[in-house]
């Protein structure tokens, strides 16, 4: 005989109504706890796998750092001490005088071009040209004496940009001042290519007559 | 059966009266076992809830001595909502349904032949596992209205609602469930 969802359901909620405790879960839960009374400070499982993952984290830590910061000798007289009168200074260098001859100028020497082009004196080209000037020593009593690695690094001389690399335009610049032709050099100069292309088509319409315009009638 | 262990400490209930433990796990243990095995459908996980219930009304009673705090109204339906919580947590940890093949077979009386009593535990298999389909709520009401020691009213604290809602959820789970059983042809 087929029974209804109803009586189903009725049947499997009485089972779980009618379930007996085991045998001697009292005096075992009794235990447990008078256990737990006697040791209180008694951890759980999960606390002492957060201890050890705590530690693991520590000592991860702790050799990471030592992986990216090498051990030196503090004995050692190194960079830190004694050495900062032989580190060298980076002056700010004059105003170059190729600034002003450049600028201003109708046209182009050839002088003028290998300055523009020369990325050692080219102000535009070295970035760092003035950072020099912002990296003045810092007196001692203001740098703390823990880590000679850090002060080490700080006080190493700083290290220039590399120069950028030459544009399409700047190598041909480059191109024609090596070459030193002075037509080519005379036709960088923007006032004269303009004089030449006019010159150039006014002689092309010389070729030709004047429009004849027909009289209006 | 616990006669030989003593234990000192007492639960102080709002009208005054101190409660020894040792009595509280005589008094409480079924109770408490059946909430936990309706909810884990495992003896032994059911009885581990139980065990961690006691622990923690031990705990509640140091933190009451020593920071005073107010006596407990309603000591059944605290305990069962207690063993309630854990046994929810150490749900999240085993997969009830695991056990459900065990538990389906001892509900078959065993002068049944071997092949309805299969079929027998198939569909009430398929009870807990419908029951399992239900909607949270629904399937906590229901399980919590199965033990009957439990009125409608320590059911609605348990479960932090009124007693109308619980009365609503118990009526939509009851015909949830009757719905699925049908259209899975389980009756």
């Amino acid at each position: 005989m087929r029974k209804t969802s109803d009586q189903l359901i009725d049947q499997t909620l009485a089972a779980l109504r009618d379930t007996t405790p085991p045998t001697g879960m009292e005096r075992r839960i009794l235990h447990a706890v008078e256990h737990h009374a006697a040791n209180p400070s008694t951890l759980h499982p999960w606390t002492w796998s957060l201890t050890a993952a705590g530690l693991v984290a520590v000592l991860l830590s702790i050799a990471t750092f030592t992986l990216h910061h090498p051990t030196t000798n503090p004995g050692a007289p190194g960079p830190a001490s004694g050495t900062r009168a032989s580190i060298p200074t980076l002056e700010p260098s004059a105003p170059s005088s190729t600034d002003s001859s450049i600028v201003g100028q109708g046209g182009l020497s050839r002088e003028n071009a290998t300055a523009l082009l020369n990325p050692a004196s080219n102000p535009l080209k070295t970035h760092n040209s003035t950072k020099p000037a912002l990296l003045q020593p810092t007196p001692d009593h203001l740098l703390c004496d823990c880590d000679p690695i850090a002060l080490a690094e700080s006080r190493a001389p700083s290290q220039p940009a590399p120069p950028l690399p030459l544009t399409d335009q700047e190598k041909l610049l480059r191109r024609i001042v090596d070459k030193g032709d002075p037509i080519e050099l005379a036709e960088l100069n923007a006032a004269n290519r303009a004089a030449h292309t006019a010159a150039d088509q006014a002689a092309f319409q010389s070729f030709f007559h004047p429009p004849l315009t027909e009289p209006n009638e | 059966m616990t006669e030989g262990c003593s234990l000192a400490l007492s639960i102080t209930q709002t009208t005054g009266s101190e409660v020894d433990l040792a009595s509280l796990v005589d008094d409480y243990s079924p109770l408490l076992f059946r909430v936990a095995h309706s909810v884990l459908r495992s003896r032994p996980e059911a009885e581990d809830t139980v065990q961690d219930t006691f622990i923690r009304v031990l705990q509640h009673q140091r933190k009451a001595h020593q920071h005073q705090l107010p006596a407990i109204r309603d000591l059944r339906v605290w305990l069962i909502r207690i063993t309630w919580n854990l046994a929810l947590d150490r749900r999240r940890r085993i997969r009830p349904e695991q056990m459900d093949d065990l538990f389906a077979e001892s509900l078959v009386s065993r002068t049944l032949p071997a092949d309805q009593a299969l079929h027998e535990a198939q569909r009430h298999k398929a009870v807990f596992r419908e029951l399992e389909r239900l909607p949270q709520k629904e399937r906590q009401v229901l399980l919590l209205s199965a033990l009957e020691e439990l009125a409608t009213t320590e059911i609605a604290a348990i479960l932090g609602k009124s007693e109308s809602a619980v009365r609503a959820l118990l009526f939509r789970a009851r015909t949830r469930l009757r719905e699925r059983l049908n259209q899975g042809g389980t009756a």
